[in-house]
């Protein structure tokens, strides 16, 4: 099956309009692509609207065709993992081409360190933080950005409102699309995310479908980043965790009175009783790639938040866990003067 | 006679549909079509108005009966060697014979010059010995892809399957991907088979069998669609597929297995007169065949 005999089971009447299509000498999706839409019309027996839609799916199509494969995009796998595995049948057919889309795509995009990305602080502005890393995006790209020539405090605006869009940030998102999207109010990921999509595809006389499929690679961006920034700040929370027995219940051995915390981190039992208001910064993911890429990440946990090992263990007495509930609030109350009066005598001591 | 097994490890994907439907087309080209139901359901005796009765594909398969005895005429011009509910019993029998893969080929060759074209409509277990009959037979082995959920696990499992019995028979085997039920309606559907094109390419049908109401009206009564209603939009699929199907090159250049070269080494035992309808006490050398 070529690409044209695909295009037609997708969105025309499957083997009729590849028959009438062919009669007219069009063989190929390039050949089709040159055809006016009136001229379209009048060889598949349809209407101009339907022709247009029809050839904007079939350079969708002509993009799409050949580079990746679409059930691997439905299980939202991250990118940087399928981009890894050489031994799946998707990456069979990989030719210059593709490599060379590869190599031209965003780096943090492939799940590499950016070589230049400064250390970030989590007391950083993060709207400042959106904007040094949109301009980071842009850098990285590459492209230049009808945005680029905006006033800064209107690109600042553009940030604060979302990832902004920019080329090859999605898949099949080019300057045009960007363009257009935004001549409709779409300015950022999640703006994309909140349009309605049937609205949107009337609007931009844009099929369904690309607009769905946009939307469904913009919410893998977005929960990619997530997932990423979560990754980062894990190391802050649980630096040394010991591995917990697994058959213990969650509450059970965590007591707020024993000298660990009950999560085994070292920022709750170090010198100071409380955490620090200024941590230490995340590794960044050049120190990572360099220092030790044989160390494991550590996967964030929900079991891993303090809060949640307070609950009464099994077995443990109701009356006597709101009793220490209540120390541990009385505790909270002191001053962080009291607590170095008291030395090392915290809460946690 | 070219001969096209349809085959999946995948029940309810539309090898029996598509066997009906597909020989119902072909006919209407004026091919001479035979369709052989190698699933104990006995779904496409049914979908082509078998009751069931008489000679079927077991005693054929057993030696007791000669195809062209158990050959029925079906509506559409159709030629069908109906299969009973008991063909499972074959594959018990079949672990008691030599190479019991090949006594469908033998079968075909008997009748292959009446035919132009034969359609095996394969069980849906694809490791059995009635699917291995059907592969050993076959010209070209068409794996029928339900554009459903897990078509392309399936498809990727039922094409290793196809790999390992070709293996185990030491031949190759030229396999082609034809996608049913689609409804494109669904983006699911349509992901899909971009997934399906990706995957096998040049490999895959340019006509994929879309759902269709009238399917499963003409099969309820017992007609291929062509019959039923010849404007529709299946029977406009079917003819698209047929003649796609009639322009194709074989990659293996056979029309038909070549012969089995080898001879048992003993002479025959004398066969039963009749037959039991258990098919037990089948003889060892149940295999042996007459020639044509």
């Amino acid at each position: 099956m070529d690409d044209l005999a695909l295009l037609c089971n997708l969105y025309g009447d499957g083997p009729a309009t590849l028959k009438r299509l062919r009669e007219a000498g069009c063989g190929t999706i390039e050949v089709l692509e040159r055809i006016a839409p009136e001229e379209l019309a009048e060889i598949v027996g349809t209407t101009p609207a339907a022709a247009r839609r029809f050839l904007r799916e079939a350079r969708l199509l002509g993009e799409r065709t050949g580079t990746r494969l679409l059930e691997e995009e439905e299980t939202g796998a991250p990118l940087a993992s399928r981009e890894e595995s050489s031994d799946s049948p998707r990456d069979e057919p990989r030719d210059e081409t593709e490599r060379e889309q590869e190599s031209e795509r965003d780096p943090e995009e492939l799940g590499a360190p950016l070589p230049d990305e400064p250390a970030r602080s989590p007391w950083r502005d993060p709207l400042l933080d959106r904007v040094l890393e949109s301009w980071r995006e842009r850098d990285a790209a590459g492209e230049e950005l009808r945005v680029a020539a905006a006033p800064a405090q209107e690109l600042g605006e553009l940030a604060a409102s979302g990832t902004p869009l920019r080329p090859d940030l999605l898949d099949g998102l080019d300057l045009d699309g960007c363009a257009r999207l935004r001549r409709f109010g779409v300015d950022s990921l999640e703006d994309l995310l909140q349009a309605r999509a049937l609205d949107l595809s009337d609007a931009m006389e844009v099929g369904l479908t690309s607009i769905a499929r946009l939307q469904f690679l913009a919410r893998r961006h977005l929960e990619q980043r997530r997932i990423s920034a979560l990754e980062e700040r894990g190391p802050i929370l649980v630096p040394h965790r010991p591995p917990a027995p697994a058959a213990e219940p969650r509450g059970g051995p965590a007591t707020l009175s024993s000298s660990a915390s009950p999560s085994g981190s070292e920022l709750l039992t170090g010198p100071h009783p409380w955490p620090d208001p200024h941590p230490p910064t995340a590794p960044s993911s050049t120190a990572r790639s360099t220092t030790g890429s044989e160390a494991p990440r550590h996967k964030f946990s929900l079991a891993e938040i303090p809060v949640l090992s307070a609950s009464p263990g099994i077995g443990e007495d109701v009356e006597e866990f709101a009793r220490r509930l209540r120390g541990a609030a009385v505790t909270k109350s002191r001053s962080t003067a009291d607590l170095r009066e008291a030395g090392s005598a915290g809460p946690f001591a | 006679m070219r001969i096209f097994s349809l085959v999946n490890q995948k029940g309810g994907c539309g090898k029996t549909t598509v066997a009906i439907n597909l020989a119902g087309a072909l006919a209407e080209r004026g091919r001479r079509v035979l369709v052989v139901d190698l699933d104990p359901q006995a779904h496409a005796t049914l979908g082509l108005g078998g009751d069931g009765e008489g000679l079927s594909l077991l005693e054929v398969l057993n030696g007791t009966a000669s195809p062209r005895a158990a050959l029925v005429a079906a509506a559409g011009g159709i030629t069908l060697l109906p299969a009973h509910a008991r063909l499972a019993e074959f594959e018990e029998a079949a672990a008691r014979m030599i190479r019991p893969e090949s006594l469908l080929c033998l079968a075909l060759q008997e009748i292959a010059p009446d035919f132009d074209d034969a359609l095996l409509d394969c069980p849906a277990r694809a490791d059995g010995v009635l699917t291995a009959n059907a592969l050993y037979a076959s010209t070209v082995a068409l794996l029928v892809v339900e554009t459903g959920a897990f078509a392309l696990q399936g498809a990727l499992k039922a094409l290793e399957l196809v790999n390992e019995i070709a293996a185990s028979q030491g031949a190759s085997f030229d396999v082609r991907v034809l996608g049913t039920l689609f409804d494109r309606r669904t983006r699911f559907a349509r992901e899909l088979l971009v997934a399906l094109h990706a995957r096998f390419g040049a490999d895959m049908f340019e006509t994929v069998i879309r759902a269709s109401v009238r399917l499963r009206e003409a099969a309820g009564r017992g007609v291929p669609v062509q019959v039923l209603d010849p404007r529709s939009r299946a029977a406009g699929d079917f003819s698209a597929l047929s003649a796609e199907l009639c322009a194709l090159v074989p990659r293996t250049g056979r029309e038909l297995a070549p012969e089995l070269e080898w001879e048992p080494a003993a002479a025959p035992l004398p066969r039963a007169p009749a037959a039991p309808r258990s098919g037990r006490s089948l003889p060892a050398s149940g295999i042996r065949r007459e020639r044509a």
